[in-house]
């Protein structure tokens, strides 16, 4: 699943670069992510949690620069996750590129992501909505970390709730889709305990 | 088996690492060689140093042209790279040969350089690529080409108080195209013979797997082909470099392959 999201910062394009290379400034911008202060071998553990309506889903991995091109501004980051209570996992590269024009830079951000488990069958298009929202605060975000203003503390507990993200006309197949899931987990709990 | 009974440190800084380096100190990247040979208790050093927590040598950056691989930056990293597969495609072709897929995602590129196996993919990669190693001890730093860096069998030009904190690779010179053969038993199986060729007009690089205790680069081979000459000469001059008859065939039939692909 490949997404691609665009934004433009009044930063020189320097700046905005030092900013990008530091994995805990970028990951703070992620919603619902914590990060532990100190990485280990380039990569950083922390977690991330997804509301969808009535599902929440937290992942624990780790965030890593996998390379820097210096020359042409581009940088892209691996990021990886298993789901805490779960069988589900979610992996990532995003790329960065860079472009500066009279102090601002545009900056283009093209996710590539592959996402396993119950999460996974949600289904293709609703998929993409959730991480669409996800990535647009993730860049409004970005820009904010890039403006120097402090990324406002997250309400409920640090969860995106995706689902006001996208509401309209997907929020009703969300709803049905979040209800056949609990309702299939729930008999497949019964099924288990018998 | 287990190891045998070591002292463990797990510096965050080269510094820091550095200060722990001597004769009975034996470094740790990946492990992917080290702790099976640990593990049958072939090795016993004294101490181990485990580098997995410095985060100043993970890294793949490129400046000026030229791609710098920090020691620790994972096999798998490398593979998954863009900008390493747009810029020095050679290094992905070579990286997907290197055993199987959970042993790169622990794999270092510094750590198989380090451990100088003949029979490891990269370093034969990093040879036809003209690679320069960057190696550090707290007296200072020095950098070696690999036809220096690489020594004999499990050997290199690596002192016992040095590490190696780099590898940089300079740009391919324009229109190159590059390929990677090996055989192997199986797939991920450690390879038997191999080769790393790099074709460019006026250019040509030929690295040989296992063809000798080191990477080998074959000098006659690359003449003939630079000169515009014909590829299957140059593939049989490359295979006379491997001794016995089978793996000078064998050596000869996979330069030929890689030089096709190549285009050669």
């Amino acid at each position: 699943m490949k997404l691609t999201n665009e934004f433009e910062v009044a930063v020189p394009i320097e700046r905005t670069w030092e900013t990008l290379l530091d994995v805990p400034r970028v990951a703070r911008a992620l919603p619902g992510a914590t990060i532990e202060p100190e990485g280990e071998g380039g990569a950083w553990r922390g977690t991330m949690k997804v509301r969808l309506g009535p599902v929440t889903t937290e992942y624990a991995g780790t965030a890593r620069i996998q390379d820097a091109d210096e020359d042409d501004r581009v940088a892209s980051y691996r990021v990886e996750g298993r789901e805490l209570r779960g069988q589900g996992s979610a992996a990532a590269t995003i790329t960065t590129r860079l472009a500066g024009a009279d102090g601002a830079t545009r900056v283009v951000v093209e996710t590539d992501m592959q996402v396993t488990g119950r999460q996974a069958q949600l289904g293709r298009g609703l998929m993409e909505q959730l991480a669409g929202a996800i990535l647009d605060d993730f860049a409004a975000r970005l820009e904010q970390e890039l403006r120097g203003v402090a990324a406002p503390a997250d309400a409920g507990g640090g969860a995106l709730d995706v689902g006001a993200a996208v509401r309209g006309p997907l929020i009703e197949r969300a709803a049905l889709v979040g209800v056949g899931v609990l309702a299939g987990l729930a008999l497949g709990r019964l099924v288990w305990r018998r | 088996m287990k190891p045998a009974p070591f002292h463990y440190e797990a510096p965050r800084t080269v510094a820091a690492a550095l200060a722990l380096l001597g004769a009975d100190a034996k470094i740790l990247a990946g492990g992917q060689s080290l702790v099976p040979i640990m593990n049958f208790r072939l090795a016993r050093p004294a101490t181990l140093v485990d580098v997995n927590r410095v985060d100043e040598l993970a890294y793949l950056r490129k400046r000026d042209g030229v791609l710098h691989i920090g020691a620790m930056a994972r096999h798998a990293t490398l593979e998954r790279s863009e900008m390493v597969a747009r810029g020095w495609p050679l290094l992905r072709q070579a990286v997907r040969h290197v055993a199987h897929h959970q042993i790169r995602t622990r794999g270092t590129v510094g750590g198989s350089c380090a451990h100088g196996d003949p029979t490891a993919e990269l370093p034969v990669a990093l040879a036809a690529l003209d690679a320069r190693f960057h190696l550090r001890s707290r007296a200072g730093e020095r950098s070696l080409g690999a036809a220096e860096f690489f020594v004999s069998h499990l050997t290199t030009a690596l002192r016992d108080d040095e590490l190696l904190v780099e590898i940089e690779v300079p740009p391919l010179p324009a229109a190159a195209r590059t390929a990677f053969a090996e055989h192997a038993r199986t797939h991920g199986d450690w390879a038997i013979a191999g080769a790393a060729v790099v074709v460019a007009p006026g250019h040509a690089a030929i690295a040989l797997l296992g063809a000798a205790p080191t990477p080998l680069r074959a000098s006659e081979a690359e003449a003939v082909l630079a000169a515009g000459g014909d590829a299957a000469e140059a593939a049989r001059l490359a295979g006379a470099l491997a001794d016995g008859e089978w793996r000078t065939a064998l050596t000869t039939a996979l330069v030929r392959r890689a030089l096709a692909e190549a285009g050669a």
